[in-house]
């Protein structure tokens, strides 16, 4: 690969609440319209919030296969509507090669109780019991659509399904910068040649009876009770925001793809920074360290200086600690360039789409850069002293804009901004405009491949809480199943990883008490890791460090509020959203809200070690510790990054979590753990006398089959290792080990001795594979994780 | 109420309060100072004050403002008068002094800016709204009771044990507790502040 491939914007599709066609959405917006109006979905009289900006979802809904989408999950549904617009709106035509096409989008919504409670009656007579797991497991079984909602990764199974890509298919959830994060990781997917094409976005809705309660204990809501006016993002008077839902998507290519086929280009992107703040959960840092981190390197990225930017869509949430802090590390990272900058809250027309809000964005950044006109801020009346950039009050603005920035700050401190440039055909001179960049700096320029070794292991396991030991024990046959509950119809036996003294090792007050076990399994295993690269104490490198990790979708969204939906249940056994507003919203503890978040291991690891560099959480399911290690390597290879922390952890013993397994047909016993690993480019690890464990030599994910996945990996790899560390768990397996490597081929998998460990599995056999290099038990290895037959992900182990 | 019973009560709180700091900031109760500002002296973030804001729901069963004091005074007086430049009017200080009269008048001092008001909060603050609180919501069971329940007119209505309601012990009926959002404006409008 010599010079990276340029990305543009085939196609664009929203779901909003001022429409669900991209133009007309965004006449509104440029018209100055807000979508946001009294909550429709339920009766919220007595809800201390009722505004919204919800899309009118009769537009969408043209069948009653719709109309259950809608029912059993409001952001699928989004999903679904905006990425078939992009879709048909970039006439990508059957000739494609799927296999070279893929799919990332953000996902959210936490699970809608309600929803699931609303219409069906209850068993009033046991409420003990109507959060276990056999209940949960009933619930799912009558009602097998709302597993969805449980698993974040199915909105990108589904759109990958539904279009028929065989590229990567990931689920990003980082929070309210999921949509800009997911956007900018499909760009570098493209441009270092891993994809031709990739479908981006996000979608979320977040406007549920329970999720406005939460923000509102938050704190986090606009209280100003006329809709119209209500989201004032930079304005005086603002004082939270207003929720929304929606999804927006775009159809990503390399260039010399869109031109080939001869498809209409909105505009280009440039560039894509992230960055952690690593400070705390809630409060923003106060210099707006990671925002303006997440800038600076988007603006490196795309090898542009801050004066080349024209415009940007803000976060601008309109909560007073966000647009301060947004506004003072504009000007950290723009210098005396901030206050020409064009700079504008689309959030004041369409309210905080939550995971959705970046891609949202994006859209509208790519019709800026193409309409050269910033839309406005409307409601910003009165000016903030403390908010003193151009934040274009009041009326869109006409004036050329060649270059503009979309920026998105996440609950957790993680941080997105990506470039986006005017398509000005094929010949601006991008690569060169990189290298001058980097030797003003006093850079190398970058090379073009790293090989990237594995240097630290971390461990919490159902056998051991440290890697050393895991691996002894585990080589011993040893088993870490015991009996969970005797009693249980479904699940009687379980592999438990967590204990009570795990806490105690966490050096952050505010970590001990908020992050749930899966996630203090996480942070222990990041600190194991560090420790073992010889990093611990190293804050420079730790701050640079690239982090992506893989997690659970929600943890125990639901089991954890019992005692408040308990009261919201009237004498029929029907869920009752007034007895909801008055009695259920005073028994939520508001720290579960954010305990139970899928982005907190990360955010957590990045807060207790300092890791603050690049990131990326992947929400795919099972696959997502597989594919955390892919991307790790991957931008390492590309020369993103020269040290990356990638890890998963997961719990398949938490009730919503089990009984959806159980459901689909899990046969062994639940586990769970958490697996962190550095990994460094070979010259790094080689340089500062690293040891290491083992390379990665190849990659490979096809989302319909595993045997491609393998059989790629393996071309790609160059070489024949014998054996295969799996799952087991597919019948397929041992065939298709036979058909890729050989007859000889010996396969091996980890859940007799630990459970089914959920996202963490991947990692588990990745981990079992370079301890085995390193022992020199084997030259190399497969290693492999498949989701049920979807969304397979091959990975080549070698011995450095 | 006697002197007596009003002092148990606030002795009661006091101890309640303290020991809701303690547990959020992982700190032994007796080194707690009630003067010390939660943020700069204990490192306190925005999720200790929301944990300790519902451990003392759940202590008292009474329900605390949701909405930041600085906004009510803000919407009750208007931005002009209170603001100047992004810097608290002496008009402002003013008003603050009067609702917190724990905290050292001397801090309120003029450039003070809206976002810092929170880093002067300390555990007396609490203890004195939730003080207010349980003072609000006596004072709300006693006109209720007056007007009797409005399902069955019944006079006989009590406090749950369990929850912050009130409930008719005739019917079943069930009251919330005054939100203390409304008991704080009710203060912020009976204040006499000269301009």
């Amino acid at each position: 690969m010599t010079d990276r491939a340029r990305v543009v914007v085939t196609g664009l599709g929203l779901a909003t609440s001022l429409g669900v066609d991209v133009e007309p959405v965004w006449n509104a917006i440029l018209d100055g319209r807000c979508g946001i109006g009294h909550l429709r979905q339920y009766d919220s009289h007595a809800f201390p919030v009722n505004i919204a900006s919800e899309v009118d979802v009769e537009r969408i809904v043209a069948s009653d296969h719709d109309r259950g989408l809608v029912r059993a999950n409001r952001a699928l549904a989004f999903a679904n509507w905006a990425a078939s617009k992009a879709w048909s709106d970039s006439g990508m035509n059957g000739s494609a090669d799927r296999a070279r096409i893929g799919v990332c989008v953000g996902a959210g919504g936490f699970p809608a109780i309600e929803t699931q409670i609303r219409g069906r009656a209850l068993d009033v007579a046991a409420p003990a019991a109507r959060w276990s797991v056999e209940s949960l497991y009933e619930l799912l079984r009558e009602h097998r659509e709302l597993t969805t909602q449980y698993r974040l990764s199915s909105i990108s199974a589904f759109l990958s399904q539904r279009f028929q890509l065989d590229g990567p298919s990931l689920t990003i959830q980082g929070a309210c910068t999921s949509g800009t994060q997911a956007t900018g990781e499909a760009f570098h997917m493209i441009r270092s040649g891993l994809a031709d094409v990739m479908l981006a976005g996000a979608a979320d809705s977040m406007v549920s009876a329970f999720c406005l309660a939460g923000f509102w204990l938050l704190g986090a809501l606009s209280t100003h009770a006329d809709p119209e006016t209500s989201s004032r993002p930079f304005d005086l008077t603002r004082n939270g925001f207003v929720i929304g839902e929606g999804a927006g998507m775009v159809v990503l290519e390399s260039l010399p793809h869109a031109l080939a086929r001869g498809a209409r280009i909105y505009a280009e992107v440039i560039g894509y920074g992230s960055s952690s703040d690593g400070y705390r959960f809630t409060d923003v840092h106060p210099e707006g360290r990671g925002a303006a981190a997440a800038m600076r390197n988007c603006l490196e990225d795309a090898g542009i200086a801050p004066h080349d930017v024209d415009a940007i869509n803000a976060h601008g949430t309109a909560t007073p600690q966000n647009d301060r802090i947004e506004t003072i590390a504009i000007k950290s990272a723009f210098g005396a360039h901030a206050e020409r900058v064009a700079i504008s809250s689309t959030k004041s027309h369409l309210g905080h789409l939550i995971c959705a809000a970046g891609a949202v964005e994006t859209v509208l950044t790519c019709l800026t850069v193409r309409d050269d006109v910033v839309p406005a801020t409307i409601n910003l009346r009165k000016r903030d002293p403390e908010c003193d950039l151009d934040f274009v009050p009041v009326e869109a603005r006409r004036m050329r804009v060649r270059t503009a920035l979309s920026n998105s700050f996440g609950f957790g401190g993680q941080n997105g901004s990506i470039a986006i440039r005017k398509f000005e055909g094929e010949t601006w001179p991008r690569a060169s405009a990189r290298r001058d960049i980097q030797h003003r700096d006093g850079l190398k320029p970058v090379a073009t491949f790293h090989k990237a070794v594995l240097t630290g292991i971390g461990v919490v396991s159902p056998l051991a809480s440290n890697a050393r030991e895991h691996w002894t024990r585990y080589r011993e046959g040893a088993s870490g199943i015991t009996i969970r509950d005797a009693n249980s119809t479904i699940a009687p036996f379980g592999a438990p990883a967590y204990d009570e003294s795990m806490p105690q090792t966490v050096r952050n007050r505010m970590l001990r008490k908020l992050l749930q076990k899966t996630a203090t399994m996480a942070v222990v295993a990041a600190g194991e890791a560090t420790r073992d690269a010889g990093l611990d104490g190293d804050a420079d490198t730790l701050a640079r460090m690239g982090l992506y990790i893989a997690s659970v979708s929600f943890d125990s969204p639901q089991s954890n509020f019992a005692p408040a939906l308990e009261v919201s249940i009237d004498a029929a056994g029907q869920w009752d959203p007034t007895k909801f507003a008055t009695r259920g919203i005073p028994r939520i503890d508001p720290l579960l809200i954010v305990k139970s978040l899928p982005n907190a291991g990360l955010c957590g690891i990045a807060i207790e070690h300092g890791v603050l560099g690049p990131n990326l959480n992947i929400s795919s399911g099972s696959c997502g510790g597989a594919q955390a290690l892919v991307r790790a390597a991957r931008a390492i290879e590309r020369g993103e990054t020269d040290v990356v922390m990638a890890g998963a952890y997961d719990s398949v013993l938490g009730p919503e979590h089990l009984a959806a397994e159980v459901l689909d047909g899990m046969t062994v016993a639940p586990g769970e753990g958490a697996v962190v690993w550095i990994l460094e480019s070979e010259e790094r690890a080689r340089q500062r006398g690293a040891r290491i464990y083992a390379r990665i030599a190849a990659s490979h994910e096809s989302f319909a089959s595993l045997h491609d996945a393998a059989r790629l990996a393996l071309r790609a790899s160059g070489r024949a290792p014998r054996h295969v560390f799996g799952d087991l768990l597919d019948a397929a397996e041992p065939s298709i080990a036979h058909e890729v490597v050989g007859d000889d081929a010996r396969i091996e998998g980890a859940c007799d001795a630990i459970g089914f460990t959920g996202a963490a599995s991947g990692m588990f056999s990745a981990t079992h594979a370079a301890l085995a290099i390193r022992d020199g038990e084997i030259p190399d290895a497969l290693v492999w994780r498949s989701d049920r037959g979807v969304r397979n992900v091959a990975i080549v182990l070698a011995a450095p | 109420m006697t002197v007596d019973q009003q002092s148990t009560i606030e002795q009661d709180v006091e101890t309640k309060v303290v020991a809701a700091v303690a547990r959020a900031l992982d700190l032994p109760p007796e080194q707690i100072e009630l003067g010390a500002s939660l943020q700069e002296d204990y490192g306190a973030e925005s999720l200790d004050i929301l944990e300790i804001v519902f451990a003392l729901e759940t202590a008292f069963r009474i329900r605390m403002p949701k909405t930041n004091l600085m906004q009510h005074v803000q919407e009750r007086f208007g931005e002009e008068k209170f603001l100047h430049q992004g810097q608290l009017t002496d008009f402002a200080l003013r008003v603050l002094r009067e609702l917190r009269p724990e905290i050292d008048p001397a801090l309120f001092t003029p450039g003070l800016r809206v976002h810092e008001v929170a880093r002067l909060v300390t555990t007396q603050t609490f203890v004195r709204l939730a003080l207010r609180m349980v003072e609000g919501k006596a004072e709300a069971l006693e006109a209720l009771r007056a007007s009797g329940c409005t399902t069955c007119g019944s006079h006989d209505i009590g406090e749950s044990l369990a929850a912050p309601e009130f409930l008719c012990n005739a019917c079943g009926a069930v009251y919330p507790t005054p939100s203390g959002d409304d008991v704080l404006i009710h203060d912020i409008e009976a204040l006499k502040i000269d301009d």
